[in-house]
């Protein structure tokens, strides 16, 4: 009798667990478009005679790998760091193209040209003046750009710390969490939580034997242990990591989209803005100084063409045309030492400014300096595009590796529900037929 | 390898978005004709392309510069035709009015032409330019080069502006033609005068102003000829700068429309793709 009553255990025991691999099918199913969910799976079990025989479910298991997981973090750190890179230098190449400065320059040049063959026509003049002022608006803006562009890196700096921060409160949490009841979707949670982190702020996490997750820097700042998570805050252009009372200013070991802008302002966008503001003091600086051995109509020379400022610092955007000469074209120095009037030698003399080694510490022209700022801008701008490309290529390999092992396939779930269903159900026949033989001894005793 | 549902989907869906990139680029080439639009497309081309733009940009400057002083050398020529004109007329009216026959009063009335003809030669010694520039005052066009009493007020010094490499003079000063326009006062007095001798004796200072004149001009005619050739040069290498241009950022039609029909045809093997792994699913 007890036999039976055993067998009849075993037949229930066998029907749950095959409900418990249809539940976990089903939750597998419905989560099959969730970002950052892990497939489970039930860990069937056969049950020792002395057990009662049968089976039991335990788990349910993720399917994961602490390796891949490792893997993915990596690569999201760098895909972070170049998509960033990438999208910033895209728009600092616009805003260094957009000007024209080269186009500018050329303009002012070639109007010094025209008035050296007819220095007494005052429309001549004036288009002189017009250009120059064109050229000092086109450096003045390309240059407000450049800094604009640096003034959205650290406000994208800002922002991508407060959500790194948020992230690593909610890595804390969850960690926190799992350390009381293991549960696989704050698992998943906190999996996808340390890898938005490391997009943000390059890095790795490891979970320690306790099942704590512990977050680092690439330069070894821990932003989560256990359940503390540290603040990031981004003040003065520096990023700074804070746990309690110790902070530590962790910009140059930072990686992620934070590094990207970080390299980007410091990078590209300093060098921009330094080589246009060079550019201007050089050539305003070389320009004044044949301009002032120049006469105007009135017979006077020594006159700046530009205000310039002391040094090259903000020459770019401070720069401007002489305000007496803005008023009137007829003080533009065109005429030569000993010339009348009529002279035109000065402005041949500052026409010919242009194909001189004036700039770039004397190794290239003008215009060459010019070209060279926006071109290394666009080299830069093209090799971070190609590492971009890269580790899109990477993430999406490893997005792959991971979908291979954690990724819910539905004919996979499908065919298990039907398993499940088929074993729950000869499971219940099984339990029926007990049952039947259960009755027929009750009846004869 | 295990491939999930998910997986065949997106990877289906990354590939149609990479091959309606790759057309858009396609097409913004063919539309715009510009294979570079960007620093970042190609860093060395493109700073090619603006090299080319900004020597284009002084080139035309340079152009524009060469013309305006033909234009004016042109001016000059026309005016030295003017004075030797009127000096071969005032030549002939001093052979005339040389001849022993010629009664007192028809070389008084010819003294009155011979003042004429200098009030032409002083005019066109001071014709001005299209900028108002006084032609032969040297650099000082903002005067008039002679005074009524036809006494040079210019310099002696020519405009240069740059021949492509070399500065040229592209002026021509009058203080050559200072000692020509006196003589037509000075005939029209020995006329007055009846100074049959001295008129005589002016004939060949006539011929030399005359000469002097045709001196200025072939002057004139070479300045015109450095002129022409810098110009020629200049256009040689505007085109030059439109050649280097074409090819460090402007698109080859055939290959932009090659590239085109190409990214037209992986888009649609894309979208077929996507289709096919839709219906697997959906089955």
């Amino acid at each position: 009798m007890s036999g039976l009553l055993g067998i009849l255990n075993l037949g229930a025991g066998a029907m749950l667990a095959q409900n418990a691999g249809v539940a976990v099918t089903g939750r597998n199913l419905a989560n099959i478009g969730t970002e950052g969910y892990s497939r489970e799976s039930v860990d069937m079990r056969a049950q020792r005679f002395g057990a009662g025989g049968g089976v039991r479910a335990h788990g349910p298991l993720r399917s994961e790998s602490p390796l891949l997981s490792a893997r993915e973090r990596t690569a999201a750190g760098s895909w972070g760091r170049a998509d960033e890179t990438s999208a910033a230098l895209g728009s600092l190449e616009h805003a260094l193209t957009s000007n024209d400065v080269n186009g500018a320059m050329a303009s002012f040049f070639g109007a010094a040209t025209d008035l050296s063959a007819a220095p007494l026509d005052e429309s001549l003049r004036r288009a002189l003046v017009a250009k120059a002022e064109a050229l000092t608006t086109a450096l003045r803006q390309t240059s407000e750009s450049v800094a604009q562009a640096q003034a959205e890196a650290n406000a994208r700096i800002v922002d991508l710390s407060a959500e790194a921060t948020r992230l690593a409160e909610r890595i804390a949490e969850a960690n926190k969490s799992l350390g009381q009841t293991p549960d696989p979707v704050l698992a998943d949670e906190r999996d996808l939580a340390a890898q938005k982190l490391s997009e943000l702020v390059g890095g790795q996490a490891r979970v320690d034997g306790d099942g704590m997750m512990r977050f680092t820097t690439p330069g070894g700042a821990v932003l989560v242990d256990g359940t503390r998570a540290a603040k990031i805050t981004s003040q003065g252009g520096n990023v700074s990591v804070t746990d309690g009372n110790h902070v530590v200013d962790a910009t140059a070991g930072l990686g992620g989209r934070i590094a990207g802008q970080l390299a980007f302002r410091d990078g590209p966008a300093a060098a921009a803005l330094a080589g246009l503001d060079q550019l201007a003091f050089d050539m305003a600086t070389k320009v004044n100084e044949v301009h002032r051995g120049g006469a105007g109509l009135d017979g006077t020379s020594g006159r700046d063409l530009f205000t310039v400022p002391g040094s090259a610092a903000g020459a770019a955007r401070s720069l401007g045309v002489d305000p007496a000469i803005a008023a009137d074209a007829r003080l533009v120095g065109a005429a030569g030492p000993g010339e009348g009037a009529g002279g035109g030698s000065n402005a041949m003399a500052l026409a010919a400014l242009v194909d001189g080694k004036n700039a770039g510490g004397g190794a290239r022209s003008f215009l060459e300096e010019g070209i060279r700022v926006v071109s290394d801008v666009g080299s830069a701008a093209a090799a971070s595009n190609m590492a971009r490309e890269h580790e899109a290529a990477r993430s999406s390999t490893l997005a792959g590796l991971r979908d291979s092992l954690s990724g819910v396939s539905q004919d996979e779930e499908l065919a298990k529900l039907a398993s499940f269903q088929r074993a729950s159900e000869a499971a219940s026949r099984f339990v029926g037929v007990v049952n039947g033989l259960l009755g027929s001894i009750l009846e004869i005793v | 390898m295990r491939v999930t549902e998910n997986r065949l989907m997106n990877l289906g869906a990354e590939g149609v978005g990479r091959a309606r990139e790759k057309l858009g680029q396609a097409q913004q080439v063919m539309s715009s004709g510009m294979r570079v639009g960007a620093p970042s497309d190609d860093p060395s081309g493109w700073a090619q392309g603006a090299r080319a733009a900004a020597g284009t940009t002084l080139a035309g400057a340079h152009g524009r510069a060469l013309g305006r002083a033909r234009d004016g050398l042109q001016q000059t020529d026309d005016a030295l035709n003017t004075i030797g004109d009127t000096l071969s007329r005032l030549r002939e009216t001093t052979l005339q009015a040389a001849n022993e026959t010629l009664a007192p009063e028809d070389r008084k009335r010819l003294a009155e032409l011979a003042r004429t003809l200098g009030g032409s030669a002083l005019a066109a010694s001071n014709t001005r330019g299209p900028d108002g520039e006084y032609l032969f005052a040297g650099t000082r066009g903002d005067a008039a080069a002679y005074d009524p009493t036809t006494a040079y007020q210019g310099d002696e010094l020519d405009r240069k502006i740059d021949l492509g490499g070399a500065a040229g003079a592209v002026t021509v000063n009058g203080a050559g033609l200072a000692s020509t326009l006196p003589l037509f006062e000075r005939v029209a007095q020995m006329l007055e005068a009846n100074d049959v001798a001295g008129l005589r004796d002016l004939l060949p200072e006539i011929t030399a102003a005359i000469d002097g004149v045709a001196t200025t001009r072939t002057t004139v005619g070479a300045r015109m000829e450095a002129l022409d050739v810098a110009d020629s040069s200049r256009q040689s290498f505007e085109l030059r700068l439109a050649a280097s241009h074409q090819r460090a950022v402007e698109a080859d039609p055939i290959t932009a429309a090659s590239n085109l029909a190409r990214s037209a045809s992986a888009l649609e093997a894309a979208r077929m793709s996507a289709e096919a792994v839709l219906a697997a699913v959906r089955r």
